[in-house]
């Protein structure tokens, strides 16, 4: 059986058997499948499949089909693209499950989480509904990468948000249960904006494969999102809801530092690398990606700098990282793109370990704020270690992970003649350093002793976060074994002198900026507040827009309500005065009177007649 | 920093509560730093497969400077947009602007350092040292 299944079938099998089940055998099961997944994904595709249609070196295997209203759909599809995010999200799910592990095993020991009353932080009681859900969700993210067609994706798009939301409900508060809604309502309008495209499409061409969308790949003059008209802009804007897109952004840097500690690191796995699988699927080399990108590695970074919750600074460190695999995407050529999908990957890892670290923290502390936070490094030195090492790769060290994936970006960028994209970029590097590769070890582990005495998280945790920063550091080293899996053939070799010197000297001096900026009091403190950002558009203005517009419409309808009625009332009154029961047209008149009346009309009568 | 008597627990000691360290591994990064600096005449003798017009206008000390300047303009930009863009923690529930007075800034249950903190004590600087 194994070798034909399509990937997502056994999680969702697997969530079955999760749901009714306990202890040890829930255990193996949730470890079980994402190695069964992936036996069965190598089996399946790993020989016979070529780079994309869309760069025409050659055709996807279709490895199952369905029919539905005379279009073809088609659920398992498999080239060189979707197997590389293929593995990645057996991976991601494995190191997921494998943090995840301790969910329903007690308060871990040594965790001091109850002194700021978060005594079940790690959501215990909900600990069957975070694995059935974070198993769905995996699964729900293969169906998507495998989808041959809109409607199959449409279908696991909507399904991301549905299943994933579970792991923000988890936590039981009333902040998350409000985040979660927000998150669920902005993910399904990203759906229905899909299906919309998708239908206008499958009307204007007849077909509904996921395929390119935007006009041809980089070089074609006659693409472009205007000439791709309406369809491929509802695409792109349900794309890029998913992937963080500028305005769009908030529901990251809300939903993850609202999840438990281990819903996080699946949440931070799925989603966004999805919505950038589907880009470079659909709109690979559509140049106002390039822009939308760039702005996406500059923005968030100020914010982070500001911002007080650690995990909520690496959700903006997130859009900051997929900008750079936007921006690729953007630029089009085979380059650029394997270097946005190969970013995509070392992202989950690098960003999954720290998303871990920090969760570790907020198992052990309860707490995730700067301000609450600091000296950990003496009880936690393992967990302070690790979280370097994620630090260093995200923040593209050599020998580590990033090094090797986002300088195919930028060289791409240079080689495309794209000077100013790549000056931004180059300082959102220096932005990475200062607010992944410094602040949140710095702020976590070491900078003022917060007098929190705990202990390493449970021995899971460790494990998963040890085989993450393996992953980062493997990446790193042998960065030509990596390559060999991405889907276009290149010739790049980052280890040369020049690269490795000049990314150490652009670090080193940044840090060196930093040490500064603290020495001279110019680094700003962290603050217990918000910063506001887009987000203030659905939770203040919109709330408020519909209060005010209610309370006009309400005004004029109370008016206009008054008039009418007044209207009425005088029309009433006025009939009442003539025909009510004393009113002089509603009196009973004696038939002597009306005898007079008669007299009287006919002598007027006679009157007229003889003058 | 253990001289609060009632704290039965022993206190662990870190190699960041010795200035020495501290110093020794600030000497050390600043050490790399001059050493990349000095680096930059490796990088002459060789060959730029991707130029870039900044690195052939500029020449020399490109990254260096690009990196040490991009700090400070991260910051110098961040701290206006925070007097702009700050607000209360529970701003969304119904709350308004950012009142410094109400914030304690670091909580120390330590019971050193606490009131306003400055991110005081760089000593950590783990990257530079890598």
């Amino acid at each position: 059986m194994l070798g034909s299944m399509p990937p997502f079938v056994l999680f969702f099998l697997g969530a079955i058997v999760v749901a009714v089940t306990k202890g040890a055998v829930r255990k193996t099961v949730v470890l079980g499948i994402p190695i069964l997944g992936l036996i069965n994904l190598i089996m399946t595709a790993g020989a016979d499949v070529g780079a994309p249609s869309a760069i025409g070196e050659s055709v996807p295997q279709v490895y199952l089909t369905l029919e539905l209203l005379g279009y073809e759909l088609q659920p398992y599809r498999a080239d060189k693209l979707s197997l590389l995010f293929g593995y990645l999200f057996h991976i991601a799910a494995f190191l997921g499950f494998i943090y995840a592990l301790h969910l329903g095993d007690g308060t871990p020991d040594g965790s001091v989480a109850s002194e700021v009353g978060e005594d079940d932080i790690i959501g215990n009681e909900k600990a069957g509904m975070q694995h059935v859900s974070a198993m769905l969700y995996a699964g729900s993210a293969l169906g998507a990468v495998f989808a041959g067609d809109f409607i199959t994706l449409f279908v696991f798009w909507e399904l991301l948000a549905i299943t994933s939301v579970f792991l923000v409900w988890a936590r039981k508060s009333d902040t998350a249960y409000a985040t979660g809604f927000r998150y669920l309502i902005i993910h399904v309008v990203s759906g229905v904006l899909l299906l919309s495209g998708a239908l206008m499409l499958a009307h204007q061409t007849g077909s509904i494969e996921f395929g390119h969308v935007a006009g041809e790949l980089h070089g074609d003059e006659g693409g472009g999102l205007a000439a791709a008209g309406l369809p491929a802009l509802l695409l792109l804007i349900a794309f890029g809801i998913k992937a963080g897109f500028p305005l769009a952004h908030n529901w990251i840097t809300e939903a993850y530092p609202e999840s438990t500690p281990t819903g996080t690191v699946f949440l931070s796995a799925f989603t966004t690398k999805v919505a950038v699988y589907a880009l470079a699927r659909s709109f690979g080399g559509l140049d106002e990606l390039i822009w939308i990108g760039t702005a996406m590695t500059f923005f968030p970074i100020f914010f982070a700098v500001l911002e007080n919750d650690l995990r909520r600074v690496l959700g903006y460190s997130m859009i900051n990282q997929i900008g750079f695999m936007v921006a690729g995407i953007g630029i089009g050529t085979a380059m650029a793109v394997n270097g946005a999908v190969a970013h995509a990957f070392a992202d989950v890892i690098f960003k999954g370990l720290l998303f871990m670290s920090m969760g570790a923290v907020l198992t052990m502390t309860g707490r995730t704020k700067g301000t609450d936070l600091g000296g950990l490094y003496k009880t936690m030195p393992l967990t302070a270690t690790l979280c370097i090492v994620g630090a260093s790769a995200i923040s593209a060290f050599p020998l580590f992970s990033a090094f090797v994936t986002k300088s195919m970006i930028m060289v791409a960028a240079i080689d495309e003649h794209h000077y100013i994209v790549w000056l931004f970029m180059l300082f959102a590097s220096a932005g990475v350093l200062e607010h992944a590769g410094i602040k949140i070890p710095y702020f976590a582990f070491f900078a003022h002793d917060s007098g929190i005495r705990t202990k390493e998280p449970p021995k899971n945790m460790l494990v998963a976060m040890v085989i993450g920063g393996a992953l980062c550091v493997l990446i790193g080293v042998f960065p030509g074994t990596f390559y060999a899996l991405l889907p276009f053939e290149m010739d790049y070799h980052p280890y040369d002198t020049r690269h490795v010197l000049t990314q150490l000297q652009l670090l080193c001096f940044g840090a060196l900026g930093f040490i500064t900026l603290v020495k001279t009091g110019v680094y700003p403190d962290e603050k217990r507040a918000v910063h506001i950002d887009a987000e203030i558009l659905y939770r203040k203005l919109g709330p408020w827009l519909v209060t005010t517009v209610g309370s006009v419409v309400g005004a004029i309808d109370r008016a206009v309500r008054t008039a009418v009625m007044g209207l009425v009332h005088s029309a009433l009154g006025g009939l009442g005065r003539t025909h009510g029961e004393v009113g002089p047209l509603a009196r009973s008149w004696a038939s002597g009177s009306m005898v007079l009346w008669v007299a009287l009309l006919l002598a007027a009568y006679l009157l007229f007649y003889l003058f | 920093m253990s001289g609060h008597g009632h704290h039965e627990v022993k206190e662990p000691v870190g190699w960041m509560d010795k200035p020495d360290t501290v110093k020794k591994l600030f000497m050390i990064f600043y050490a790399i730093c001059a050493v990349l600096f000095l680096s930059e005449f490796v990088l002459m003798g060789t060959e730029n497969a991707h130029p870039h017009p900044l690195e052939e206008s500029m020449r020399f000390f490109v990254y260096p400077v690009y990196g040490f300047i991009s700090f400070w303009f991260l910051v110098l930009l961040a701290r206006p947009m925070r007097t702009l863009l700050i607000r209360s923690e529970d701003y969304y529930e119904g709350g308004g602007a950012y009142d410094p007075d109400a914030d304690p800034g670091h909580v120390s249950t330590h019971g050193h350092g606490g009131g306003h903190g400055t991110a005081s004590d760089p000593g950590s600087d783990e990257e530079g040292g890598a």
